[in-house]
């Protein structure tokens, strides 16, 4: 829900003589901008508050005595302003003089030659000669870590890297030291950067003072080509510039003003992009010959995909073949992969990865406001006085909207409830928004729900529920009443662990602001029991009045770049394109008349149903595209016995995988950089990316190799490209089809909402108010373990990313300093973790935002420890959970000379 | 000599006077801030202050009821009152001693500025040097407190203001007043781009007062005696007494408390004593080494804020530097370049990169190395800086080496020429930095 923007004053003054009316508080620079004026500045970014620092923007105001510097100046109702007058020229060439003064002059090396502001300022309004006669001061090289390169001879100590740092990430890894002329950017702390590697300082350094490691000497930024798409790595769907020379990608930046993400990127956006560059990515097909994989020749592994395809159809049916698609591919890889699997394999099993967790939140939150997609937009994130942020470390998951909701809380006064089971851990570098929390509410792991219920409970105890709907929806809000009623302060307190009035306190918070937005993520989501909580917090958003007032709403987060799209798009054996239930008679009829074809008849498999299947001898084939659940599950899951068993499984990725052991041909696909597409983040938003590479090798991009093995098993596919696909998507499915930039697509649907207000919320809404407790630790494994989510791996392309791998500090187990010491281990020990399961070996990094008897550990890098969990699925919604579990810890090497590396 | 009724330096220099809280109460202490809480309201102690004509005396000298008086009236706000005691102008040294030798004074015109603007904390920005002062004021914080002078209820009123003492580490920027609220919030002390101004937008974005402590010294004199007997003494604009630090070639550096407007001759030759024996004076800096060289043709100059600066320079700090014959001036143009270089914080960029420029020619031409071609540079360079900047940091710097090649290029000019200093053949021994 947008907001219109309030009605603003407007001020009207004159630059260079010409008339400009703009709004009132707008900066002269920024005013100066909208008339045409170029105002040259080194310090001021329109995302950063003013510092007036380099002095470069120094201008003419008529009454004032002196040049103002027009950077931090507000405009005036008749202010009268020159930039272009002699007095103006002096003082910049001034300024640039000093500048250029101890500037090394080393362009021909630096990596900002050609894209320096401080060459084009130089270029504009300086003489061509220095008469500086002095030695140049010059600083001495520092080493600044593995991804970041420090040159402070270039530096122009305008600060904008230290301001990124601290007003956009909050981080604060950067400062600055000494003074005078020798001011410096460095760490406070540690010589060596320790930060979140967003990019960020480097991308808005002015000159070459911070520049890209990874990417050093590589290149000068005329010889690049640049194409914009967008970040696979998570679903915050950020836009990102690929730029590359002679097919390999150089680097990745995003401009300021671009995309949902304005320019803003996390390390995965700006460092994960060299897993694309990698030289064992599958280059040709490969079919299994006397045991080994070998390559092959596009033509013989379409006709050996198609034929053996088409060989099982034949003897066993469509439904003995199964699909699997990653959900980061675009909404046409999905759209057409589960065309593919219907139509032409005549099968109904297809599913996609937002099986891991997405699908809990659509199918909670479908019958709320007809979608998933979160109903706060970005711009209500920005604009939002209250958040309440719900299992989801922000940071680690969802950096771009942590950006948003920090800032927000940091600039705009805004309340921040966390619901969740970290603690804060102030002074770390990598930050945390529970450090940032008005009202911390840290519960015990798997208690979200049981808070959620203690918000609902003092939302009508304390006479809070919205009017409106009391008028409007009585039965709605007496049924709640009288369920929360039965539910006792005493259980929900002991249960969660968090004290009746700092839920009180967060539910006034919340309740009372004007605008306020729920987020939720993946400690709900991909957890026991997610439907039912995320339905509650839906409820207890209905009942504050915060679901569909202006600038409030829902925030699902999405892991993955396009979960949203992989439901939407019917790649789900429940779904048809269009979110339409594929039980539903008259709207299927609706999609296969529109497809000229019959669907496939019967229930279809989800993923987990596929692996059992396959293990039952029932499922004979299995297509994954860019998913290896190998990779992706834990071992109790048994997915290699169910590989094992099949007659057919085809991998299609851009690399090889564990599953490519019992692969029978794998293929050879693009990786984001080198498809064109379009992508749905968990806002709603379709956001198309152009096709930056070319594919390396034979590698084809997906919808390719569905439209080839269609068409060599006579049922074309054919597309022209993927506007053609989208095209047929909007046709098919015109319930999810963009409206346009102006809509916010998350907008919830009157009549859905309705709906479930009047008899859609009985559906379990005993069960949801049954808060569930937490299984006994028992002694012989006292610590809970849960698997987080991390800032610089969140899947197999960045676990690839050589230069994510030189973060410090990662597959750290994270214990509470009290436990650490028990165990008698310090930052950098190792201890042995055993469950029912197994056992794994771990390093240790001591912190606080690992609560007392928890402990956390980053998915993705260890696979023995994910081992060590049992998987559980859900029986509604069919997501497996494998991401907490009880723990014993013994200590295997105390190590660790105390260090600061390792507080925090 | 002509004498005048001390006002602040009085209880110090009576004999025995120990400073602790009964000595100061004994000489009529806390007197004129327990009247004022009984019995004036904030907006009337502004009004006073207003008339007294009060200036400030930290260097800028802007009237302090007018600046109170910018402070937003509305109670729901926190307001600060911020006490600038970091005095560290070359040359002055008035605070310290007003710390040192009577904290209490300073400590109940801080109370009386507090309750004027609406403040319920106060702090002292202490310079970090000023060990003795820090501990001075820490125990008279305590006696006071002890009292119920600070804190809650002050004086049984039922206002509470508390006082609370912070010291610097040590750089002369965060006696600026917006790098001294950085420095109060933890942070680096760096000067605030301005707008906003601190009234509005000080410490902790609230609305806040910064004080000298000489100003606020004068308070409980004012509110006792009366404005209209504060504001007849010194001139009509620049009314009151004022402490100036004499320091250099003089036979008796040291504090004077003057009215404000008598001749800089008078301060030099009868307070005191003159210039020592046997030598005569060259060149005078009459306000911290932030302000411009005078020559002994403005002797005759007034010591008030106008006649001063009307004569090319200014009162500044109170700091008055007397430099006899055998002073050379661009060794003294170097020698105070040295100091601002090493202050410069660095945050922009004129200051940071002017400083070095400037300090790297003044040493190359006191050092034999000039080159005709300097002079010009120096001046066109101190244009580039002067007004440019974020804080005042900018024009003090220029302030020396314009006006020693005003009015003593011919210096400059010898020391191109014969390739070293006239005066100062062994300078490489003398040079401070």
């Amino acid at each position: 829900m947008s907001t219109s923007t309030p009605a603003t004053t407007t001020v009207t003054l004159t630059i260079n003589g010409q008339a400009v009316t703009v709004a009132k508080g707008t900066l002269l620079i920024e005013a100066a901008k909208q008339a045409g004026v170029d105002v040259p500045h080194f310090c001021y970014h329109p995302k950063l508050k003013p510092d007036a620092n380099c002095r470069m923007c120094l201008v003419e105001i008529e009454k004032m005595p002196k040049l103002q510097t027009s950077c931090n100046m507000p405009v005036a109702e008749g202010m009268v302003a020159r930039t272009d007058s002699p007095k103006v020229a002096e003082a910049r060439a001034g300024v640039l003089e000093f500048i250029l003064a101890n500037h090394p002059l080393d362009c021909p090396i630096c990596d900002k030659g050609g894209e320096c502001h401080l060459q084009d300022e130089a270029h504009a309004y300086t003489p061509n000669y220095s008469a500086f006669r002095e030695p140049k001061r010059f600083f001495e090289k520092e080493y600044f870590g593995p991804l970041i390169d420090k040159e402070m001879t270039r530096c122009v100590q305008c600060l904008r890297c230290v301001r990124y740092c601290d007003e956009i990430v909050d981080s604060r890894a950067l400062g600055s030291r000494d003074r005078g002329s020798f001011l410096q950017i460095g760490g406070l702390v540690n010589k060596e950067l320790d930060c979140e590697f967003c990019g960020g300082c480097i991308q808005i350094c002015p000159v070459g003072a911070l520049t890209n490691r990874v990417a050093q000497y590589d290149f000068r930024p005329w010889q690049l080509k640049k194409i914009e798409t967008i970040c696979p790595h998570c679903g915050d769907g950020c836009r990102l510039k690929v730029e590359s020379r002679d097919n390999v990608v150089v680097r990745v930046t995003s401009d300021a003003g671009r995309g949902r993400n304005n320019g803003d990127l996390c390390a995965k956006g700006y460092f994960g992009f060299d897993a694309v560059n990698r030289d064992d990515r599958v280059k040709k097909p490969l079919v299994r010959r006397n045991g080994q994989l070998v390559e092959t020749s596009w033509f013989e592994a379409t006709a050996l995909v198609a034929g053996r395809f088409a060989a099982i159809k034949a003897q066993h049916g469509g439904a003995a073949i199964g699909g699997v698609i990653s959900a980061d591919a675009s909404n046409e890889d999905l759209y057409l992969f589960q065309k593919f699997m219907r139509l032409v394999l005549g099968s109904p099993h297809v599913d996609s990865t937002a099986r891991y967790g997405h699908h809990n939140t659509v199918a909670a939150l479908r019958e709320v406001t007809g979608h998933g997609r979160m109903t706060a937009s970005y711009e209500d994130l920005d604009r939002a006085q209250a958040f309440l942020v719900i299992g989801a470390d922000l940071t680690e998951t969802n950096p771009i909207v942590s950006y948003r909701v920090k800032h927000a809380v940091r600039f705009q006064g805004a309340k921040l409830v966390t619901v969740g089971r970290y603690g804060p851990n102030p002074g770390a570098f990598v930050s945390n928004l529970v450090n940032r929390a008005t009202h911390p509410l840290t519960a015990a792991p798997g208690q979200e729900r049981a808070v959620v219920l203690g918000l609902i409970k003092s939302l009508i105890e304390g006479r809070r529920v919205d009017g409106r709907l009391i008028q409007e929806s009585p039965r709605y809000v007496e049924r709640l009443s009288g369920l929360a009623s039965r539910v006792s302060w005493d259980q929900l307190t002991a249960q969660s662990g968090v004290a009746r009035p700092a839920i009180e306190a967060a539910a006034t918070v919340y309740a009372d602001a004007e605008r306020a937005v729920a987020l939720f993520g993946r400690d709900v989501v991909r957890s026991r029991g997610a439907a039912d909580t995320i339905r509650l917090i839906a409820d207890l958003a209905l009942l504050a009045g915060k679901l569909t007032a202006p600038g409030c709403g829902l925030g699902p987060l999405a892991d993955e770049a396009n979960a949203q799209g992989a439901v939407e798009l019917g790649a789900a054996p429940e779904y048809l394109p269009g979110l339409v239930p594929a039980g539903d008679g008259e709207a299927g009829r609706r999609v296969a008349s529109a497809w000229k074809d019959e669907l496939p008849s019967g229930p279809g498999w989800s993923l987990m149903e596929m692996l059992e299947e396959a293990r039952a001898g029932r499922l004979k084939a299995l297509y994954l595209v860019g998913d290896d659940p190998l990779r992706s599950l834990p071992a109790s899951a048994k997915v290699g016995e169910a590989l094992a068993r099949l007659e057919l499984l085809v991998c299609q990725d851009a690399f090889l995988g564990p599953s490519a052991e019992a692969a029978h041909i794998c293929l050879p696909a693009a990786t984001m950089a080198e498809r064109e597409g379009s992508w749905t983040n968990h806002e709603g938003r379709v956001q198309r990316g152009k096709q930056a590479l070319d594919p390396v090798g034979e590698a084809q991009a997906d919808v390719a190799m569905f439209s080839d093995i269609a068409r060599t098993m006579g049922y074309p596919l054919d597309y022209a490209d993927a506007k053609d696909i989208a095209a047929e998507i909007a046709r098919v499915a015109p319930a999810v089809a963009p409206k346009g930039a102006s809509v916010h697509p998350g907008a919830v649907q009157p009549a859905v909402v309705s709906q479930y207000l009047s008899n859609g919320y009985e559906q379990d809404v005993e069960r949801r108010f049954a808060p569930e407790s937490s299984p006994r630790a028992a002694s012989a494994y006292p610590f809970h373990l849960t698997l987080i989510q991390s800032l610089f791996r969140s899947g197999a392309l960045t676990a690839r990313s050589t230069a994510l791998a030189k973060v410090p500090h990662q597959a750290k187990l994270l214990i509470h300093p009290d436990d650490a010491a028990a165990l008698g281990v310090g930052s950098g020990g190792t201890v042995r973790m055993r469950s029912a399961q197994g056992a794994a070996e771990v390093v240790v990094r001591v912190s606080t935002k690992a609560r007392p008897g928890r402990v956390l550990f980053p998915e993705h890098y260890l696979d023995t420890v994910r081992d060590l969990i049992p998987i559980e699925v859900d029986p509604a919604t069919k997501v497996p959970t494998f991401r907490e579990t009880a723990v014993a810890l013994e200590r295997v090497a105390a190590a660790a000379v105390p260090s600061r590396n390792g507080a925090g | 000599m002509p004498t005048y009724e001390k006002i602040l330096l009085k209880n110090m220099e009576t004999p025995g006077y120990t400073g602790d809280l009964a000595a100061y109460e004994r000489a009529g202490g806390y007197q004129a801030v327990r009247k004022v809480l009984a019995e004036s309201t904030p907006e009337q102690v502004v009004d006073v202050v207003k008339r007294s004509g009060l200036r400030g005396r930290g260097g800028a000298g802007f009237p302090t009821g007018t600046k109170w008086g910018f402070i937003p009236k509305d109670p729901s706000v926190p307001k600060y009152l911020c006490v600038n005691a970091d005095e560290s102008e070359p040359g002055t040294f008035k605070d310290r001693q007003l710390i040192e030798r009577d904290p209490h004074q300073m400590i109940e015109g801080t109370l009386i500025a507090a309750y004027a603007i609406g403040a319920k904390v106060a702090y002292i920005y202490l310079r970090g040097e000023f060990a003795l002062g820090a501990r001075v004021l820490e125990r008279a914080l305590n006696e006071a407190r002890a009292k119920g002078y600070i804190g809650k209820n002050v004086f049984g009123s039922g206002r509470d203001i508390e006082v609370w003492l912070h010291r610097g580490a040590g750089a002369y920027i965060c006696g600026e007043e917006t790098a001294l609220l950085e420095s109060i919030e933890g942070k680096r002390g760096l000067p605030r781009a301005k707008p906003p101004f601190p009234a509005i937008n000080g410490l902790y974005q609230q609305p806040t007062v910064i004080n000298n402590v000489e100003t606020l010294a004068n308070l409980p004199h004012i509110l006792t005696r009366g404005p209209e007997w504060y504001a007849a003494i010194g001139t009509a604009k620049s009314p009151g007494m004022r402490i100036f630090s004499v320091s250099g070639h003089v036979k008796r550096p040291g504090n004077y408390e003057v009215p404000l407007g008598i001749p800089l001759r008078e301060l030099i030759d009868e307070h005191a004593g003159g210039v020592r024996d046997g030598h005569r004076i060259k060149a005078i800096i009459p306000g911290g080494a932030s302000a411009a060289f005078f020559t002994p043709e403005h002797l005759d100059v007034t010591l008030d804020f106008e006649s001063i600066a009307q004569a090319g320079s200014m009162l500044g700090s109170g700091g008055v530097t007397v430099m006899d014959e055998t002073t050379c001036m661009v060794w003294a143009a170097y020698n105070l370049m040295g100091f601002f270089h090493h202050e410069s914080c660095g945050k922009c960029t004129p200051c940071r990169e002017g400083s070095v420029w400037l300090y790297r020619i003044l040493g190359r031409i006191e050092h034999g190395e000039g080159r005709p071609e300097d002079l010009d540079q120096l001046v066109r360079l101190c244009g580039n800086i002067a007004g440019k900047t974020v804080c005042a940091f900018g024009d003090a710097e220029v302030a020396p080496i314009l006006s020693t090649l005003k009015h003593f290029r011919h210096e400059y000019e010898a020391h191109i020429q014969q390739k070293r200093c006239p005066m100062h053949p062994n300078v490489l021994a003398m040079a401070a930095h």
